[in-house]
């Protein structure tokens, strides 16, 4: 007989949570769950965060050094934000810089996720494989590459131009808030592929059955039917990619501030860190208190978004997915589409990086300059600072995602099992860090470490102030990857241990921990493997004995010491490759990415 | 009332907030189970009786009332006391059948004794588990994952799981009701049989009136969250107290009519005597009730008994009978005759009406 699996019965019951929707039942747990410590647990890093914030705006109110006798309350930071030219021009620049981003990342990341997920193309994993990856790549790398491409000075088209047609300097500006845009767009590309292709996936065939068999023809269906329900998804995409634009460092840091081109997130860096040594925290705060209003109203719009376009999906655990169609010969055309990303966006700039570790100055590729190769920049890299980074990097890369999975399962559980009105709140406090600028996180917990529990908690310097601020930022991620895993987990599942008188404990570990391993797994993988790439809130918060080895790149780059820079760029490669195998092997088996 | 119920529930109160204002699923409703009596909650869907069950498992926190299982008091909203359901003595069998799919059909059977509330030497479980799997006929597939085996399997495998800890209640929430037709009239006839020789106390949940009518040594009906009727089968499928239990319960024919005189009801169908209910007076309206299989059909026209004609204006054949719509004037009535019949749809024929078998709803 024919019956469906307990696999697809426990499938078919779920739906994510969507934002104030109400479980006809399910009381028990979330009172069991509600009374016990887990609540506190949860709620921690939310405090953690509203402390951050509240230190930013108390910080937003005042002039003059904050902390001495000079500090005196007034709105006069938010009088600059309208009359100070500088802080216009930086206004601009980040508006031109996230919508420049988020276009190039859908223009890339919308059609990779159609083709991928609505045509026969093969193989699937591979387009899978190549995305992921530019997910996990430090934006750094990329960012250095396309400096070595396309710098004013020392790019590879503009020295090849110059060449070509006798120019006296270089005709591609890297170094403007479109250009910076554009890379930033090619990195977060992957992030909008991951978005769309899941409304891809899991959109109800019979909805295009239905207008098909109305008689529209593909192209109509298309326009009519598919995209209009893609609709939100994309919309959403948009939204969630542009708030991050609004608040990116790396690569703004790496590409402007030699080009003496600000964003906000650069403009609160340059200030929070001046070259006199004298931290002028007010005007930033201010900056940033008006970021976390737009980031916060476009994450709750966000949030609407994602709740009209989860009304058309299927769930159920019926084994069909969407309509696939033969493209024929388009078939290369979509792959010309991917590799030419792929290449641009990742394999080429990897390429420069990897090239200039072994070149004593900046100089462009070429048969000439394979002489200059060289392994200095190794021999003269100061690898007792390079080894306390690694080893800082590899402790963050153990503990964070560690602590992080435990919080987001107390959360999830809550949020999942728990009807109380109280329960939308907690799933939304813990996707909250994702709508704080994480400059804002940054500027804030530093701020939180030096002035505020300097004397009850010196963790400023430690490693654990980096601990503490990590899992606060990759609270969201787990957290919706568990609630969605957790949710197709069957209610009853859980019931039956209790009514076959298991008590909450063992029905964590006999029932839900084997049942959610794999989520579990790729949660803590990924987790890690972000903490690897993390830049800004290290260069924030980093100093001699935290260093971490994204910084410590950056440091070097800075420095003016690109190729030393671009050195230690391709040890972290190195490292990094064995890491993004393993990640490769669980997010097949889980199917994670797609759910971030 | 038994003497001493095994389960005994008193004025249980349960409201569930919505996004439209609070919800009562279950007002006072008062029940008790005699030991190794098989009662059955009936009603559709949001009648409460899913939610009564579930307080009875403890997966639900009562809202007023109280309940006891074998004497001990499980939950009282008055004294605040409620034990969890792992300290409860249950065994529940659920409508998805909630089997674990991590663990194979030995392990989902032997996880209550090695980690629930009897935890037996390992020396006895392996006993166990295969006595309880050899009651529902699955031995020889333990070792099977269960995410191989087939619903009614799964399901057999849920109620091994059960009743392996020799719970002293047995609970069932829609057990039968993801099965396809078939194996869920065997699984009945099966389930019926296990639960009496084990001897548990079993309350049991469906909407299907065939299966509560067949399994129950008792029915309870229930609409908005209260009890229409508690009864023997026979009592709830002839003597239903009321139109919903009459509508709800089988087939039902239901003809308006209006009281003339002391047990007599005008109808389209003509002026009968019957039973009426006690707050009737003369002119007032009531409604007449009849079972389709009650009512005959004759293809002679005779004048001289006053029996009504109308026209055949459907038939649908269901085998071991067939059911014909006819239309009267003023009424649309279900005749159900048992065997091979020869009325076609559009021919003229009289209703046999019977004599008793009426009931009255005010």
């Amino acid at each position: 007989m024919n019956a469906p699996t307990v696999r697809e019965k426990t499938l078919a019951s779920g739906r994510l949570p969507a934002w104030g929707r109400v479980f006809p039942a399910g009381g028990f747990f979330s009172r069991r769950l509600a009374a016990s410590p887990l609540l506190a647990l949860a709620l921690l890093p939310m405090v953690v965060l509203l402390a951050i914030v509240v230190i930013f705006v108390w910080v937003s109110l005042q002039t003059g050094l904050v902390g001495t006798a000079e500090a005196k309350y007034s709105l006069a930071n938010y009088g600059a934000l309208f009359g100070n030219p500088f802080v216009l021009k930086v206004l601009e620049n980040t508006l031109i810089f996230a919508v420049v981003m988020t276009f190039v990342a859908l223009v890339v990341g919308l059609p990779v996720a159609w083709i991928t997920e609505r045509t026969t193309i093969r193989p699937k994993e591979l387009i899978y494989a190549m995305m992921t990856t530019g997910l996990l790549v430090p934006p750094v790398f990329i960012a250095m590459g396309w400096t070595f491409i396309a710098n004013r000075r020392i790019g590879l088209i503009n020295k090849a131009l110059m060449d070509l047609f006798g120019l006296q300097s270089g005709p591609v500006d890297l170094g403007s808030a479109a250009g910076m845009g554009f890379v930033e767009g090619l990195t977060l590309a992957p992030l909008a592929f991951v978005l769309c292709v899941q409304v891809f996936r899991t959109m109800n065939p019979a909805l295009e059955e239905a207008a098909m068999t109305s008689g529209m023809s593909f192209r109509r269906t298309l326009w009519r039917v598919t995209l209009p329900l893609a609709r939100p998804a994309i919309l959403g995409a948009l939204i969630y990619i542009f708030v991050i634009g609004l608040a990116t460092f790396d690569i703004p840091a790496v590409i402007g501030l030699s080009s003496n081109v600000f964003v906000f997130s650069t403009y609160v860096f340059i200030e929070a860190f001046p070259s006199d040594g004298v931290p002028k925290y007010g005007i930033p705060a201010a900056l940033g208190t008006a970021m976390i209003l737009v980031a916060l109203a476009l994450t709750l719009w966000y949030v609407q978004m994602l709740r009209r376009s989860q009304r058309y999906q299927v769930i159920t655990g019926k084994g069909y997915r969407a309509r696939q169609i033969d493209p024929g010969k388009w078939v290369i055309a979509c792959w010309v589409y991917i590799v030419v990303y792929f290449v641009i966006g990742l394999l080429l700039p990897i390429l420069l990086v990897a090239f200039m570790a072994f070149m004593p100055y900046a100089i462009p590729p070429s048969i000439d300059a394979l002489h200059l190769l060289t392994l200095a920049n190794f021999q003269k890299m100061n690898w007792e600072y390079v080894f306390r980074g690694l080893g800082n990097t590899v402790t963050l890369m153990v503990i964070v995602p560690s602590v992080v999975l435990v919080l987001a399962f107390c959360i999830s559980w809550l949020v999942v099992r728990s009807r109380r009105q109280g329960r939308y709140l907690l799933e939304f406090g813990a996707f909250l860090p994702h709508a704080i600028p994480r400059v804002v996180i940054a500027v804030g917990s530093l701020l939180l470490a030096l002035y505020v529990i300097r004397n009850y908690l010196p963790i400023y310097g430690t490693i654990w102030i980096l601990v503490g601020v990590y899992v606060v930022v990759w609270l969201p991620f787990a957290t919706r990857s568990l609630n969605s895993s957790m949710i197709q987990i069957h209610r009853e599942l859980e019931e039956a241990a209790a009514t076959s008188g298991l008590s909450l404990i063992r029905t964590v570990r006999r029932v839900m921990v084997p049942l959610l391993r794999p989520t579990l797994l790729s949660v803590w993988i990924w987790s890690s493997l972000l903490v690897y790439r993390e830049m800004t809130v290290a260069v924030f918060l980093v100093s001699q004995d935290n260093v971490t080895l994204p910084a410590i790149v950056w440091g070097r780059w800075t420095m003016g010491a690109a190729n030393t820079a671009a050195a230690i760029t391709v040890l972290m490669m190195v490292a990094f490759l064995p890491l993004l195998l393993l990640s490769w092997r669980f997010a097949r088996r889980s199917r994670l990415s797609a759910e971030l | 009332m038994p003497a001493n119920p095994v389960i005994s529930i008193r004025g249980l109160k349960k409201t569930f907030p919505s996004s439209h204002g609070a919800v009562q699923a279950v007002k006072n409703i008062d029940l008790d189970v005699a030991e190794n009596e098989f009662v059955v909650l009936l009603g559709p869907s949001g009648c409460g009786k899913t939610t009564t069950l579930r307080c009875v498992a403890g997966l639900e926190r009562p809202d007023g009332g109280s309940i006891e299982i074998a004497g001990e008091v499980v939950n009282s909203f008055d004294s605040g006391r409620f034990v969890p359901p792992e300290r409860r003595n249950i065994g529940m069998v659920f409508q998805s059948y909630a089997v674990w799919p991590h663990l194979n059909v030995y392990q989902n059977v032997a996880l209550p004794l090695t980690d629930g509330r009897l935890r037996l030497p390992r020396s006895q479980i392996r006993e166990r588990v295969m006595e309880s799997l050899g009651l529902v006929r699955m031995d020889g597939l333990e070792n099977r994952p269960v995410t191989d085996l087939s619903g009614g399997q799964q399901q057999r495998v849920a109620l091994a799981r059960a009743i392996v800890t020799r719970p002293m209640v047995l609970l069932m929430d829609e057990p039968l009701s993801n099965l396809d037709a078939r194996l869920r009239e065997e699984m009945r006839l099966e389930l019926k049989k296990i639960a009496g020789s084990i001897g548990v106390t079993s309350l049991y949940v469906t909407h299907d009136q065939a299966e509560a009518l067949s399994l129950g040594d008792k029915v309870c009906v229930m609409k908005d969250g209260e009890i229409q009727q508690i009864g023997s089968p026979e009592d709830v499928y002839s003597r239903p107290p009321n139109r919903f239990v009459a509508e709800f319960v089988g087939e039902m024919n239901f003809i308006k009519g209006r009281v003339t005189g002391p047990g007599q009801v005008e109808s389209p169908l003509g002026l009968r005597s019957c039973d009426l209910p006690p707050d009737c007076r003369v002119g007032s309206a009531v409604t007449l009730a009849i079972r389709p299989h009650h009512l005959k059909l004759s293809e002679r026209s005779d004048r001289n008994t006053g029996a009504p004609e109308g026209t055949v204006v459907s038939k649908s054949y269901l085998g071991e009978a067939a059911m014909f719509e006819l239309e009267l004037p003023g009424v649309t009535l279900q005749v159900k005759i048992p065997g091979d019949s020869h009325f076609t749809v559009g021919q003229r024929a009289s209703l046999i009406l019977p004599a008793d078998h009426w009931h009255v709803y005010a």
